[in-house]
């Protein structure tokens, strides 16, 4: 049995236990209650009164036990009903006003009903006629309950579609910031390319592959992908930005891998790398940028070093600045406290940036 | 003939400009350079009618390059990969 149907099972089975629970409540308290009626004073000779009054009331425990079982059901019915019935499609939909309204009508059949009952089908011996259904106090609890257990129930599916929604809204959040690896850079290694070409270098071949992984990698990944896929993938971009710049920079890449396997977020190491490229090139001498990636058991930690030029302005370049927001939130989002994310500048020139993060 | 200048920090579309150049019969190239810092330095001794800027280079953008220049500016083309300008 699924474990759906199963919980509905038991829901059933409770409901059936707690008014099989109520059915039998007079069968058991009926003896006792019969004697405390008769020694109530009420019921004994009145001083002064006319005409002499029955010492012992005649009560029928058929009766009282027909009664009470009738009277039961009926609350099991005015149960269901609040419960699947009108709380969903007065109260939900139409408001209190009508809802209580509506709450009278049915207490008012009730007890109408009760009345008729006892006039025309269990008429007693007594000079007042109560009516056949156990009072009002059970009526009120009976709706009660109910009310309150279709609102918990409302309240339960209201959090869960609430939860689901952030979900989803967490998901397409990550998908758009996945997204946003630069463009640009696919722009200029294809003039490149096509620098190329037109010298017909042999070149050509390996560069046009080498980006088209990359693009391939880029579009397509949207899960958790191994240490190892993501070292290929700025492998290719390495090589890719080593091929536009040619010789002017010094690229030191390091890898220490001892588990290729863990699982990583795709696409959060190369915005550090973009960043050494974006400011770490141009106006510097002696440009160098030394990476290095190191993957134990179950860390992984990431540093980016290059050399800047203090002096120069800030490009007016958003998207780099985007590049770190963007990381830092992917890494509040999906490894809360399983991350350290560190930038140094050291001797005015260097600029370092150091991620630690525990992965699975 | 209209003389230029060149400017772009990646040899590569350095190469592709100069051979652009090349193919047009009224200019010709005097200067590349990969950086802001060259071009001012050749523009401190010598003239040019038309400069091919890359607008986007690390350091200073083209922009900024050509507000720098203290005599009346030559004639621009723009390079640019980026949409936003």
């Amino acid at each position: 049995m699924s474990r759906q149907t199963l919980n509905k099972t038991l829901i059933v089975i409770l409901h059936l236990c707690g008014w099989a629970l109520l059915l039998t409540v007079p069968f058991r308290f009926l003896g006792r209650s019969a004697f405390l009626l008769n020694d109530r004073p009420e019921f004994g000779p009145e001083p002064g009164a006319g005409g002499p009054r029955p010492m012992r009331i005649e009560i029928d425990p058929h009766l009282i036990q027909i009664e009470s079982i009738v009277t039961t059901l009926l609350l099991a019915g005015i149960f269901y009903l609040n419960l699947y019935v009108l709380v969903p499609r007065v109260l939900a939909k139409k408001g209190w006003l009508l809802y209580v309204l509506s709450m009278v009508l049915i207490m008012a059949v009730y007890l109408l009903g009760g009345y008729v009952a006892r006039i025309f089908i269990f008429p007693s011996t007594e000079p007042f006629h109560p009516p056949v259904f156990v009072g009002l106090p059970n009526f009120f609890m009976i709706f009660g309950i109910s009310l309150a257990l279709r609102l918990m129930q409302d309240r339960g599916a209201l959090e869960q579609t609430l939860k689901e929604q952030e979900t989803e809204k967490l998901k397409s959040e990550l998908a758009f910031l996945r997204s946003q690896v630069s463009p640009h850079f696919i722009f200029n290694v294809l003039n490149s390319v096509a620098s190329l070409a037109r010298k017909k270098s042999d070149k050509v071949e390996d560069a046009i592959i080498q980006l088209s992984q990359l693009m391939r990698y880029t579009l397509y990944t949207n899960q958790k992908v191994s240490i190892e896929k993501e070292l290929e993938y700025i492998t290719n971009y390495i090589n890719l930005q080593k091929m536009r710049f040619g010789t002017s920079v010094q690229i030191d890449f390091k890898v220490n891998m001892k588990r290729s396997d863990l699982l990583i977020e795709p696409m959060l190491l190369i915005p550090f790398v973009e960043n050494a490229f974006k400011h770490g090139v141009g106006l510097i001498t002696d440009p160098i940028i030394i990476i290095l990636l190191d993957v134990e058991d179950y860390a992984i930690n990431f540093t980016v070093r290059n050399k800047f030029n203090p002096e120069q302005n800030e490009t007016k370049d958003s998207s780099s600045g985007i590049g770190l927001q963007n990381v830092r939130r992917r890494l509040d989002l999906l490894y809360k406290d399983m991350f350290t994310l560190r930038t140094e500048t050291i001797d005015d020139d260097w600029y370092v940036v150091e991620l630690k993060l525990i992965a699975s | 003939m209209i003389t230029c200048l060149a400017v772009d920090d990646e040899p590569l579309a350095l190469d592709l400009l100069e051979d652009n150049i090349k193919k047009v019969p009224n200019l010709k190239l005097m200067k590349r350079c990969s950086n802001a810092f060259e071009a001012n330095e050749y523009l401190q001794s010598h003239q040019v009618d038309l400069i091919f800027l890359d607008i986007q280079m690390p350091g200073i953008s083209g922009i900024q390059f050509l507000k720098s220049l203290y005599q009346k500016p030559p004639m621009v083309i723009f390079i640019t990969a980026y949409e936003e300008y």
